[in-house]
């Protein structure tokens, strides 16, 4: 997420006061983000407003990232949100905006000895998170005749902003279906077990919004680097070419159904 | 047509029978039940609480500070550990 | 709309709502019979543009009428209003209708290390000439963006005032008076800081400030209840607890001050269930009635 523009006042506001009270606001902010003492705010009312923003932190991410929290529990949550803070400031007023980058964090942090699938599976939680936020556009079937009407070299296939492709050498879609389904069943170790051992070299995930809820899937290679065309804007025939082993026909059925795609085009 | 023209038909036809999902507006009252996300705004910055800043349900102590998976990660098992372990070495080698 | 016009006849003195919190989400649709007159929900909670959280936000206001309470907007920030974020907030008021629309006399946006960023908190203002204008401006700036009022409500902090050119209340009762604002009255707020820095005196103190405000603008009040402390350290308005005597008290002063104002109970932590918090709205609808009664004998 951009941070957003320098903010312009209604009026311009420039007084010395004026210029004095943005000082103060900001060295409150600092002292509160970096524990600075630059305001002069009491040590006992600062570490309320340092505890506050803690918290309310680790909280937005739990929220954003449920299945994290239940793998790696509240503790790390907490530092990792910590952590994030230092590397990501919230910049919207809305909470649900801040923790994209948290599978970096933790991809830096020594989790990642131990547990290198956590990464990816912060980076999956996310892409659900954006989904499931996202407005989705109705599918324009009104643009299906351009199928037979325009040839395959001038027809490409919008899909839904709020589709996202990801690649992992971990089976993070399984893991976080696994989890996702477990009603806060606490022993998944026999189900984890299962997934790891019919793990493969690469596993895939489509993420999308399907009647208001984020959905993540499993899918294949072919699959995945056809979404990923698709997504680029390659047209048709050029799709078609390069993965013949895609049933386009069925292809289309089943994105239709899933609410994938947002319309055709052409540039006629 | 070319061999092309005749997948995009073929997928025309298909496409053409295929019911596109209910909108979201009829999606049902029960859909919201699954909202999971909507809270987010409700401690921190919320109607002039620092309800956040009460909740130290966690040590806060930096001293206490170290990064240990405890939830379902924990019972991944040794099998999954040294797995990923030796994952994590050969990426590094890579 | 008529549903819309219906809305707004509905806010007056004998008016109880709820905060809204996600938890009852699904009692407070599947519910037919309303204990409550309106809900209060927070306007970042409903930012999100697609997904299941617009769609329950058309059934909500089917049901209900609404107050939007933004808790992020921060209207006494010397840098201004995130263009970004008001251009949501309004949207959201656009596609709502609410009958009542608010935030809070605090600052949010700053920088750090000269980046633009969010507090995520609701930080306390000097209440001084410079920050009047400050928020008077940003207010004028978000009316004329809403095309309607907007309530703002006292903060607690954990900053020491005392010493201020302007107190709270008079800083506030300025800034309706300059802008045409309303005011949002949070009486658990005003307990909160007095406890917190005029200990012994707080009922009194809690009086006097509310007597300075004025009573024509204030529009709704909020009624809460916080957890004790230990002696000697700053309580924390988390809003955690049932509504307190203290604050039921200055309630029944309260609602002889402000005839107009809409009551609303909030409750955001270690949250009741839905028919407990009823019986907090039907308490205060109960008190609301017997001043009624008392003032027409």
């Amino acid at each position: 997420m951009s941070a957003p523009s320098q903010n312009t006042p209604h009026h311009t506001l420039h007084t010395v006061e004026h210029r004095l009270a943005n000082q103060r606001q900001s060295a409150l902010v600092t002292d509160i983000f970096t524990k600075s003492s630059l305001s002069g705010v009491p040590e006992r009312a600062l570490s309320i407003y340092q505890q506050n923003l803690q918290m309310t932190a680790a909280r937005s991410l739990s929220i954003s990232y449920p299945v994290l929290q239940q793998m790696v529990g509240e503790q790390a949550i907490f530092i990792l949100a910590q952590r994030l803070l230092a590397w990501e400031k919230p910049v919207t007023g809305d909470w649900a905006d801040w923790g994209s980058q948290l599978g970096q964090v933790i991809e830096n942090s020594e989790l990642a000895i131990e547990h290198p699938y956590l990464a990816d599976i912060a980076r999956l939680e996310w892409a659900l998170h954006l989904s499931g936020r996202r407005a989705l556009t109705t599918f324009d079937r009104t643009r299906l005749p351009l199928l037979t009407e325009v040839d395959p070299e001038h027809l490409t296939i919008k899909l839904q902003p709020s589709l996202a492709v990801l690649e992992s050498p971990f089976p993070v879609q399984p893991m976080w279906q696994l989890h996702r389904d477990s009603h806060g069943q606490h022993d998944l170790s026999e189900g984890l077990e299962i997934i790891m051992q019919h793990r493969e070299h690469t596993h895939y995930a489509v993420v999308y919004q399907h009647q208001n809820k984020p959905k993540a899937d499993p899918i294949d290679a072919q699959q995945y680097s056809w979404l990923l065309g698709v997504q680029q804007g390659m047209h048709l025939a050029a799709l078609l070419d390069t993965y013949p082993g895609i049933d386009f026909a069925r292809w289309l059925s089943q994105a239709i159904e899933h609410q994938w795609i947002e319309t055709i085009l052409s540039p006629r | 047509m070319n061999h092309k023209q005749k997948i995009a038909a073929a997928a025309l036809a298909m496409a053409l029978a295929t019911a596109v999902s209910a909108p979201a507006q009829a999606a049902g009252k029960e859909k919201c039940y699954g909202i999971s996300a909507a809270g987010q705004n409700d401690c921190g910055n919320l109607a002039g609480t620092h309800s956040c800043a009460g909740q130290s349900t966690v040590d806060n102590d930096p001293g206490e500070w170290k990064l240990v998976a405890k939830g379902t990660c924990e019972s991944l098992g040794g099998m999954l550990k040294a797995e990923a372990k030796k994952r994590y070495d050969a990426a590094k080698k890579g | 709309m008529s549903a819309v016009s219906q809305h707004h006849e509905r806010v007056d003195s004998t008016r109880v709502g709820v905060g809204l919190r996600h938890v009852h989400y699904a009692e407070a649709l599947a519910q037919t019979s309303h204990s409550v007159d309106f809900l209060e929900i927070h306007a970042e909670n409903f930012f999100a543009k697609g997904g299941v959280i617009p769609t329950f936000l058309n059934a909500l206001s089917e049901q209900y009428p609404l107050s939007i309470h933004g808790t992020a907007m921060g209207l006494g920030s010397a840098k201004g209003i995130d263009p970004a974020y008001l251009t949501r907030f309004c949207d959201l008021v656009n596609r709502v209708n609410p009958i009542l629309v608010s935030d809070h006399a605090c600052f949010t946006w700053g920088h750090s290390d000269d980046q633009p960023l969010h507090a995520g908190d609701l930080l306390p203002l000097t209440y001084d000439q410079a920050s009047l204008d400050i928020l008077i401006n940003n207010i004028d700036r978000v009316q004329q963006a809403l095309g309607r009022q907007i309530l703002i409500e006292n903060i607690v902090s954990y900053v020491d005032h005392r010493s201020d050119p302007m107190q709270e209340a008079e800083f506030l009762a300025n800034a309706a008076r300059l802008t045409g604002c309303g005011l949002l009255v949070d009486l658990n707020n005003v307990l909160v800081n007095g406890q917190n820095f005029y200990p012994g005196n707080t009922s009194q103190y809690a009086l006097n400030w509310l007597k300075t405000l004025p009573a024509k603008a204030v529009r709704e009040i909020h009624l809460a209840g916080s957890s004790a402390v230990a002696p000697g350290e700053l309580i924390i308005d988390d809003h955690s607890k049932p509504v307190s005597h203290a604050c039921w008290a200055l309630f029944q002063q309260a609602i002889h001050l402000f005839p107009g104002a809409a009551t609303l109970i909030e409750w955001d932590n270690d949250l009741p269930t839905w028919a407990r918090l009823q019986e907090e709205a039907d308490t205060a609808r109960f008190i609301l009635s017997q001043t009624l009664i008392e003032e027409m004998l």
